[in-house]
C-alpha cells in the first residue's frame, strides 16, 4: 500500500466563515422548490443528499428540512430574498449560523477516523460524494459530507465542537488510525 | 445490536442513533372511560416474547418517529413504517405471516 496512516494524519479546522440558514417547509411542493432553485440557483436535494454550486450548498436535513451553506456575509441577502420569493407560503426561514459549527477535515484516512466514532456506514460504495449522512461522532449529534476524499465537513451543535476537536485529536493520535477502507 | 432501516430518511440506522420509545398503536383514552381503560392507556404495557411493535425515534438523524415491527426473541425485524397510522400496514403483516408459518 502507496499511503500508511502514519504519513497521512487528517486536520480538523474550524470553518468560522461558513452561514446557515436552516429552512423548513413542505419540500414537495412545487412552489418552494422552484422559488428555492430562482434564488439559490441550486436545485433541492433528495433524500440523504446534498447540491453545491459556487460556494453554495443545500443538504437534505428530513421530509421538511434542509439546510442551506453559504458565506457568512450573505446569510441576510439570501433570507430577505427567499422571504421575499416565498411569501404567503408556509416556511420557516432562520440563520443558524451561531447555533452549529462547520468543521473542514483535511488529510488521509478521514473514513477511518469517521468510522471510528460513527455508526454510519462509511463505505465507498454508501457514502458517496454528494451523500449528507446525520449520526452521531462519539456521543454527539453530527453530520458530514464531501467535497473530495481528502478534504471533508462536518456539522455539529456549536456548544459540542469543543468535544469533537478533542475526540477528533484522540482519534488520530500516532498509531490510532487503522486502516478499513 | 439492532439496526433498522429509517423509513424517512432511508437510513441504515444503528441502535446507538435512535431512542426507543416503547409500545406502539396505544389507543388513547379520553375522559369518557372506565379508571380501568385509562390505567391500561397509561401504565400497563405488554411484553412479549416474541412478536413486538415498537416506536423508535430516528434521535441523531432525521429527528423523525416511526414503527417497528420486530421479534424480541429472535432480534428479527419484520420492518419499519412511516408513524402515520393506527395500524400496522398489510405489507409488514404479510411479512411476519410470511416468515412464521
Amino acid at each position: 500500500m502507496a499511503e500508511s496512516p502514519a504519513m497521512g494524519t487528517p486536520s480538523l479546522k474550524l470553518s468560522d466563515n461558513t452561514g446557515m440558514v436552516l429552512f423548513r417547509g413542505e419540500l414537495k411542493s412545487k412552489t418552494l422548490q422552484e422559488g428555492l432553485f430562482e434564488v439559490t440557483k441550486v436545485k433541492v436535494p433528495a433524500k440523504g443528499r446534498i447540491n453545491s454550486l459556487d460556494g453554495l450548498s443545500i443538504a437534505w436535513m428530513s421530509p421538511d428540512e434542509l439546510l442551506i451553506f453559504l458565506p457568512l456575509g450573505d446569510v441576510g441577502k439570501l433570507i430577505d430574498a427567499l422571504d421575499d420569493k416565498l411569501e404567503g407560503e408556509e416556511t420557516l426561514i432562520w440563520d443558524v449560523s451561531d447555533l452549529r459549527s462547520v468543521f473542514q477535515i483535511e488529510g488521509h484516512f478521514i473514513r477511518e477516523v469517521l468510522a471510528k466514532n460513527s455508526p454510519a456506514d462509511l463505505n465507498r460504495d454508501k457514502m458517496r460524494r454528494g451523500t449528507f449522512r446525520r449520526t452521531r461522532f462519539g456521543q454527539v449529534a453530527v453530520a458530514f459530507w464531501f467535497k473530495e476524499e481528502t478534504c471533508w465537513f462536518l456539522i455539529c451543535r456549536r456548544s459540542e465542537a469543543g468535544y469533537i476537536q478533542r475526540l477528533f485529536e484522540v482519534s488520530t493520535q500516532e498509531g490510532e488510525i487503522p486502516s478499513f477502507y | 445490536m439492532l439496526k433498522l432501516l429509517c423509513p424517512y430518511c432511508g437510513v441504515e440506522a444503528d441502535e446507538t442513533e435512535l431512542v426507543s420509545g416503547g409500545e406502539a398503536h396505544l389507543k388513547r383514552e379520553g375522559p369518557e372511560s372506565s379508571d380501568e381503560e385509562f390505567e391500561e392507556y397509561l401504565f400497563l404495557r405488554d411484553n412479549p416474547k416474541g412478536i413486538i411493535f415498537e416506536r423508535w425515534r430516528h434521535a441523531m438523524g432525521c429527528g423523525k418517529w416511526f414503527h417497528v415491527a420486530r421479534c424480541t426473541e429472535t432480534m428479527e425485524v419484520f420492518g419499519t413504517y412511516p408513524a402515520q397510522t393506527y395500524k400496522p400496514p398489510t405489507k409488514v403483516l404479510q411479512e411476519i405471516k410470511a416468515r412464521r408459518h
